[in-house]
């Protein structure tokens, strides 16, 4: 018998989390996951992403890395220190326009995954940041454009004062 | 007609309730049809023209601005599709057409986050909408996404779209 006993590492936390949010979203739009008339492979990961992002923010703050008052801006800046999603993420705040350019991103199901995914696209981080953001903030942001060119630079805006 | 329907509609620009009589036996030979119900009335005399769909129902309602006197009962049929799907446009609520169909801009919106695809689904296939019966319509992804999709959520991604003219407001 193999018996192995590891304490809790915040550090490791945050695979945790995501696994979590999956579950959870699984769980919750699982009449729309089933049916293909209603979600294609991006709706899917904005959905998945979405859950995923809220429990992200829920551990960043648990670990007091951000505050609830945190700004957006802040946020975006932690949530890529300490889940590192991409190696050159840029925001551009115009209004209430948030304009967030990803280049060497990290998680890409195509680009650094190696998936063919066969004509359509998977990108978790426009759910992932807006699952966050809308948490922290209270209100979800509104994916106003999502622009993906997987491999090279991807672009997602978002409406930051959206009720 | 011993099978006409009278129908109660309020005239607008006489400020006052007017009956008008629609035949059931023409309704139901007009099946998926509106009939546009013409009756002039009032001093000084002006036209209220009905949209009435096969249930009776009064879709919506136009004035005339000047009107020659026939003193006779005018019923015509349109496309269901050319009026608005319920009374809200006139009540002030957005109404939506599409002005594409959603098979042409599938591949464009395919990275589209899934709100604004399925607004813009719903929008291509109904014809014509309003607001309150797109945000309905979507209600499904409420608990999908864990939040609240309130009407001015709704009204953004359409507000969008018609920016991007791939939808029009009525």
């Amino acid at each position: 018998m193999f018996r192995w006993r590891r304490k809790k590492d915040p550090r490791r936390n945050y695979l945790n989390k995501m696994a979590i949010g999956l579950g959870a979203g699984i769980v919750k739009a699982r009449e729309v996951l089933l049916n293909p008339d209603m979600v294609d492979p991006q709706a899917a990961m904005d959905i998945l992403g979405t859950w995923i992002g809220q429990e992200l923010a829920k551990e960043l703050l648990a670990q007091k890395v951000i505050a609830p008052n945190e700004s957006s801006e802040s946020l975006l800046e932690k949530l890529l220190e300490e889940v590192r999603i991409a190696e050159d993420l840029a925001i551009d705040f115009e209004g209430g326009t948030a304009h967030i350019s990803v280049q060497n991103c990290l998680i890409c199901p195509r680009k650094v995954g190696g998936y063919d995914l066969e004509g359509y696209t998977a990108c978790p981080v426009g759910g992932i940041v807006r699952g966050a953001v809308g948490f922290v903030s209270g209100k979800p942001p509104q994916l106003s454009r999502i622009d993906l060119k997987t491999g090279e630079l991807c672009k997602v805006d978002f409406a930051l004062d959206a009720e | 007609m011993a099978d006409n329907k009278c129908i109660k509609i309020h005239c607008k620009k006489c400020d006052a309730p007017i009956d008008i009589e629609v035949s059931q036996e023409e309704l139901k030979s007009q099946p998926g049809g509106i009939f546009r119900v013409m009756l002039a009335h009032g001093e000084p005399l002006h036209a209220v023209i009905a949209y009435v769909d096969t249930n009776c129902r009064v879709r919506s309602i136009e004035y005339s601005d000047a009107v020659q006197v026939s003193q006779e009962r005018s019923v015509t049929a349109v496309s269901s599709e050319q009026v608005p799907i319920s009374m809200s446009e006139q009540m002030g609520e957005p109404c939506y057409q599409s002005m594409c169909n959603f098979d042409e801009v599938k591949e464009r919106e395919k990275s589209s986050f899934i709100l604004d695809k399925t607004i813009l689904k719903i929008v291509c296939e109904s014809g014509t909408i309003c607001l309150s019966q797109v945000r309905q319509q979507v209600a499904f992804l409420e608990k999908a996404l864990g939040e609240k999709i309130g009407l001015d959520k709704v009204q953004a991604v359409c507000d969008r779209y018609v920016q991007e003219g791939l939808i029009r407001s009525i």
